[in-house]
């Protein structure tokens, strides 16, 4: 059902002219999207704008750029954010040390007088940060596809320098000059929420929440990333996994989180959710001590029961609608 | 029809008529709505429009949605608004639930007689107004004034003084804007904290590479001096959770307007939350920099007020919905309610000690602390108190100084060096 990534690559990149070709490129690299996901990344490319995309963790945020990036064959350029990020790792930083090294060699070697200043602040010694591959690479005639993961974890500054750099899309180093992308890349920008972004930044970018999928897109999520797993098996996990979105935990499993555990049980040899062995893979699914007790101390059973039963129930009993989402 | 003359033409013209006419006034009722629709967006969707197949509504409302909205939260609000101005909406099956749930009114009427709340839902504007109590004590207040006249700026020191003292219950409401004035004195304290980030600096500890080596520069390559960087410090995020409900509305107003107050001070980083039995966020509300206009909102927002008190499912709330998003960086969080308390005390327990978990310091405020010979003997205040780390009054003004100099006193370290606090243990085990 799937075309396999090495047929693809030897064509040329499919036309992304409609939101059912983004639809039907996303399926050749098992990502299972949504239509409303598929229509923001059809206008992020189209209008071009930056893609920002917000959504609880292990939802396929991520997993977008990559599957973007395959797409369009074009290298994946991935810049992660965290507290305290500056230019030095954002853009370009000097290696001061093998400058400093290359001047004593040409003191040693008499050649100083020779040498000029560009030599020691050129291209040799830049050392080239993502943000910066990104504009460079743009030049190649494929724009790359520059992945700035997590920017919540950034502080507010970099918002700030960011949004320069996404409208004007060059960079000026005083001892070389000012690199320009000829087109800009393109962008997806993800953020967990742990911080509200700066307005200013989310006015130039596309926006998309991504939610749980629902049990229908997750079951076909599962079939094509965990193909060895049994069908039977694959609907009551997340049959499972769904029930457990309901409840009030403190940490609720992401799509991430029923592929682990689909895959463990399927290294375990599981067939059934009700086998004895389950409960102790429960550390796949769940982060939080408080969160497997009361999973250990009867939500499971609760939650196991309305599996089995609606298992019991031919085909047609499992489509649940997609209204059950949660 | 619009829409069918378009996709007739595949024109790449930009959309024009009744259309655009709709889509303007659409992005202006979202405006209104608080969601930030700007020109820029809808030219954005101006351009986008022309690029899909409008026969297709549900790529229309996702063009519309990803372009004009950049909040999840203002999704609901959205789609009502869509939906009003595109009658026949269908959004994609897997999003019907967004919409259909928990729709405003339903909230409302929710809420359960049974909760002992008064008679009859109190209106927001009932507490704002003074009530004929205050009225009367402000006209003697008055003339007290009117007596004093001559020799205000004289004794207008030990005005403030006694004012401090003050409990803010018996606060007329002109006693209240003098109180003001002495509340924004106190933004200029508040928490800091070191941050990752550095810059420049004559003193700072860390040697600063890439400046050294741009100066040398100037000096031929030679360095002769060296640059160095200190991490950069700013105000700590502050979590403030008030307690709103109909035993603490003597203090209500008057902590309101310290919460505004607080929530201006400079460069700060302040989320607010009220509660009764169920947890508002307010803080775009007080963002409102005239005060009143600022808390004429806040009572839009909260629909429980003066209500009973469930601070267990509050914090529940705050922890699942809130806390990994305000609770980021250092906050600190500070609880003010008089531990009144109708909700379960075990699961206040609980949630106080997630958010303890969670928080930089946890700090709780409880204006009956002002009184003499209070103790905190209530269930909430004892199911609480293990896990604090300060238990101080917010009865008056002096009360509000305190607190701000113990903030201000907190270092500026990342790691929370937290060791038990005596005192609050003594009242932990009187109990």
């Amino acid at each position: 059902m799937t075309t396999s990534t090495n047929g693809s690559a030897l064509q040329a990149p499919p036309a992304l002219d409609s939101v059912d070709a983004i639809l039907r490129a996303l399926d050749t690299q098992r990502y299972v999207a949504d239509r409303g996901l598929a229509t923001s990344i059809y206008l992020s490319l189209k209008l071009p704008k930056p893609l920002l995309l917000e959504g609880e963790a292990g939802v396929g945020k991520t997993e977008i750029a990559k599957a973007l990036s395959a797409i369009t064959q074009a290298p994946l350029i991935r810049l992660q954010c965290y507290e305290g990020l500056d230019i030095s790792h954002a853009v370009y930083e000097w290696d001061y040390s093998r400058q400093m090294l290359h001047i004593r060699l040409l003191e040693a070697t008499g050649a100083a007088r020779e040498a000029k200043a560009h030599d020691i602040f050129g291209p040799n010694f830049l050392v080239k940060r993502p943000l910066l591959q990104a504009i460079e690479a743009t030049a190649s005639g494929r724009p790359p596809v520059l992945l700035i993961d997590e920017l919540d974890r950034a502080d507010d500054e970099f918002d700030a320098f960011l949004l320069e750099i996404l409208s004007d899309w060059q960079i000026t180093i005083p001892e070389i000059g000012t690199v320009k992308a000829d087109t800009p890349p393109i962008v997806v920008l993800t953020s967990n929420r742990t911080r509200e972004l700066h307005d200013a930044l989310k006015r130039r970018c596309l926006y998309h929440w991504i939610d749980y999928p629902s049990l229908e897109k997750e079951m076909q999520i599962v079939a094509t990333k965990v193909p060895d797993a049994p069908s039977r098996l694959a609907r009551q996990v997340c049959q499972f996994i769904q029930g457990i979105r309901r409840h009030d935990l403190w940490k609720i499993p992401g799509v991430a989180e029923t592929l682990d555990w689909t895959s463990a049980l399927v290294a375990l040899g599981v067939a059934e959710l009700s086998q004895p062995e389950v409960l102790s893979t429960l550390g796949c699914i769940l982060k939080h001590q408080d969160d497997v007790q009361r999973l250990r101390s009867g939500l499971y059973q609760e939650l196991l029961t309305d599996v089995v039963e609606s298992a019991g129930v031919p085909e047609s009993g499992v489509v649940v609608s997609d209204t059950t989402a949660r | 029809m619009v829409l069918q003359s378009l996709i007739d033409e595949r024109s790449y013209e930009p959309i024009a008529g009744a259309l655009l006419h709709r889509i303007v006034r659409f992005s202006r009722a979202l405006r209104e709505a608080g969601i930030d629709a700007n020109p820029g967006r809808v030219a954005d969707l101006a351009t986008a429009l022309p690029l899909i197949d409008l026969s297709r509504r549900d790529d229309f409302y996702y063009t519309c949605r990803t372009t004009l909205l950049a909040r999840n939260d203002q999704r609901e609000a959205f789609d009502a608004i869509f939906a009003y101005y595109w009658p026949p909406i269908r959004v994609a099956p897997d999003e019907e639930q967004e919409g259909g749930s928990g729709s405003p009114g339903e909230d409302q009427s929710a809420e359960p007689g049974e909760e002992g709340a008064p008679g009859e839902p109190q209106t927001i504007s009932k507490v704002f107004t003074s009530t004929k109590q205050d009225a009367e004590s402000a006209d003697q207040d008055d003339q007290n004034e009117q007596k004093q006249g001559a020799s205000t700026a004289r004794t207008s020191y030990s005005a403030d003084e006694s004012l401090r003292d003050k409990n803010f219950g018996e606060f007329t409401d002109n006693e209240l804007d003098q109180a003001r004035r002495l509340m924004e004195e106190l933004q200029h304290k508040m928490a800091r904290r070191l941050t990752r980030r550095t810059s420049p600096s004559r003193i700072g500890r860390t040697f600063d590479l890439r400046r050294t080596v741009r100066r040398a520069f100037t000096t031929h390559g030679e360095t002769l001096t060296f640059a160095r960087k200190e991490r950069k410090i700013k105000p700590r995020p502050l979590v403030l959770i008030c307690d709103v409900s109909g035993s603490m509305e003597r203090y209500t107003r008057a902590l309101l307007h310290f919460l505004h107050t607080v929530s201006h001070a400079t460069g700060s980083n302040v989320e607010t939350f009220v509660f009764a039995t169920r947890l508002t966020r307010v803080t775009p509300s007080l963002k409102r920099r005239r005060v009143d206009e600022a808390l004429d909102r806040v009572s839009e927002d909260v629909t429980d007020w003066s209500g009973g008190t469930r601070t267990g499912e509050a914090l529940s709330h705050f922890n699942r919905q809130w806390g990994r998003r305000v609770l980021g960086r250092g906050a600190i969080a500070l609880i003010i309610s008089d531990g009144w308390d109708r909700g379960d005390a075990l699961l206040l327990g609980r949630e106080m000690a997630r958010l303890r978990r969670t928080s930089y310091r946890l700090f709780w405020l409880n204006p009956l602390l002002g009184s003499p010979g209070y103790r905190p003997l209530t269930r909430g205040m004892q199911a609480a108190l293990p896990h604090l780390d300060e238990f101080l009054p917010a009865h008056n003004l002096k009360a509000l100084e305190e607190l701000v100099e113990k903030l201000a006193r907190l270092p500026i370290r990342r790691a929370p060096d937290r060791r038990g606090n005596p005192k609050i243990q003594a009242m932990f085990k009187k109990g």
